[in-house]
């Protein structure tokens, strides 16, 4: 039982993850790859604060967001300069940067042999230790994130995101500050992926550079993909999906030196998968909307 | 109406090539990693020898054949793109896919040999740093990294800036190994390519191309 609630924080984790890589690109259809590099500030920061100045979470939280953002703010600037394939190029390279700054900065984040031993979070005084504690705090904050996700996509600013993906030169015709747009959308997505990553580090205890990697925000990318991008419930959905299936593969005896290559499979191939069926599904309904024009 | 589908379709095809990729690139280091295992593999079949000595740095015999072998294959690579039929082809669907069509040129075809040719050249790429170095399943991220910023500080317009760009990012790469610390070579890669993309983001090459410029 204990088990799957385990997995049941894990999947509201990264679903949150997802909800913050959907408001960073689900709406504007720029992939960012750097999604697990803010997880990871999120993350180190919480942790940091937590080891070195015993500060509870509700205080490393928003400071995880804050230097989620500020980490972003450049990021966003230079990234925010190409589309397209070379967005997604430059904020891979980006994690990349991230993810040696992390491994290497060893006065920091003690490099590879990481932080042990980040305080579990306590609520009024009482320690969560239980599984359906932690299931409820994280279902809480997974609320929270997907309120902010869901009012952002309604807002004014969501609206211009849309017509972003669409016709981002249109956009800017009617008036609208696209370079703006997407520079507030990348930051306030790194921001809430931010929120994950300080819970993350408390509910684990222990973090190392390993868990951040570039395949970490190909998982993501994935998940968000696999639930539709810009689809918020769909993100959760996926994110039990991507999640719970190589879980029910131990079931099956697979020996765990295969099921870590297995897992990774899984989710190279939904990815090839998905967006196989969304481009012939798509050429499919554009040619039926051309024949319709060309009988009217 | 028609023709905004169409861009509207052409738009979202951007990044999906990409992506898939990705996914393909994860699916196939995975296999590989179950096949041979996650353990270093040596390729060298005969013993390291000392090599030949260039004033005073020993230059290995795998190492000169490998400037041998990429030089000659980034000729014929230009000769092909320049000379060739083929090679007209595939600038013409870079250029203008709508176009070649109606030329009569078959564009799958053209994409589908040009992705052949491609990925010959990255395995004869992967095969020759295996010769240098030795290989393990993840090797290939690294090359495909540095690949990457070769080819855009290189200018996405033409291959001929290519080996400079290579160069470039090599003697800035081992610079920085050798006055900082060699754990921070790939973070000089992407350093040196977010700087192209702020001060020169057209490349070395500086011709135009579409998708950088907005």
């Amino acid at each position: 039982m204990d088990y799957l609630l385990h997995l049941i924080v894990f999947v509201l984790i990264y679903g949150m993850v997802a909800l913050s890589l959907n408001v960073a690109s689900g709406f504007t259809q720029l992939i960012s790859l750097a999604q697990a590099g803010f997880f990871w500030v999120g993350a180190y920061t919480s942790a940091i604060l937590a080891t070195q100045y015993g500060w509870p979470l509700w205080v490393n939280l928003p400071l995880g967001m804050l230097v989620a953002g500020v980490v972003a703010l450049p990021v966003a600037l230079v990234a925010l300069r190409t589309v397209e394939d070379y967005f997604i190029i430059c904020t891979m390279g980006m994690g990349v940067i991230l993810f040696s700054v992390m491994n290497n900065w060893m006065e920091l984040t003690r490099g590879p042999m990481g932080i042990p031993g980040i305080p579990s979070v306590s609520l009024f005084g009482h320690p969560l230790t239980e599984k359906w504690e932690w299931v409820l705090l994280a279902g809480c904050f997974y609320a929270l994130v997907f309120w902010v996700a869901h009012n952002f996509k309604r807002s004014a600013l969501g609206r211009i995101l849309v017509g972003i993906s669409e016709d981002e030169i249109f956009c800017q015709s009617l008036g609208k500050n696209v370079g703006l747009a997407k520079l507030q959308s990348f930051v306030l997505g790194a921001m809430l992926a931010a929120v994950p990553g300080a819970l993350y580090a408390h509910y684990v205890s222990y973090i190392d550079p390993t868990s951040f990697t570039i395949h970490e925000s190909i998982f993501v990318l994935s998940i968000i993909i696999v639930g539709g991008m810009g689809n918020l419930w769909g993100s959760l959905v996926a994110a039990a999906f991507m999640i719970l299936v190589p879980e029910a593969l131990r079931f099956v005896g697979l020996p765990s030196g295969i099921a870590a290559n297995v897992r990774q499979m899984l989710y190279g191939a939904a990815l090839i998968l998905v967006i196989w069926l969304q481009q012939t599904k798509g050429r499919v309904a554009v040619n039926n909307l051309l024949e319709k024009q060309a009988k009217i | 109406m028609n023709s905004h589908l169409q861009t509207h379709q052409l738009r979202n095809l951007g990044w999906v090539g990409l992506v898939a990729s990705i996914g393909l690139y994860v699916v196939l280091q995975n296999l590989i990693s179950l096949g041979f295992g996650d353990e270093t593999l040596v390729l060298r079949t005969a013993p390291v020898m000392e090599g030949q000595k260039f004033g005073n740095a020993f230059v290995s015999n795998s190492q000169i054949l490998i400037v041998i072998i990429s030089t000659f294959l980034f000729a014929s690579t230009v000769m092909l793109l320049e000379k060739t039929k083929l090679g007209h082809a595939i600038r013409g669907v870079a250029s203008n896919p709508d176009l070649c069509i109606l030329l009569g040129i078959d564009k799958n075809l053209v994409i589908g040999w040009a992705i052949a040719i491609g990925s010959g050249l990255a395995a004869t790429g992967g095969i020759l740093s295996g010769l240098d170095s030795d290989i393990s399943p993840t090797v290939g991220f690294r090359l495909l990294l540095n690949s990457v910023v070769v080819m855009i500080i290189g200018g996405t317009g033409g291959i001929r800036c290519l080996p400079l760009a290579a160069i470039f990012l090599a003697l800035a790469q081992h610079t920085a190994a050798y006055y900082l610390d060699a754990k921070w070579m790939d973070s000089v890669a992407f350093l040196i390519l977010i700087i192209f993309l702020i001060w020169k983001p057209l490349g070395l090459s500086g011709r135009h191309f579409k998708k950088i410029e907005i």
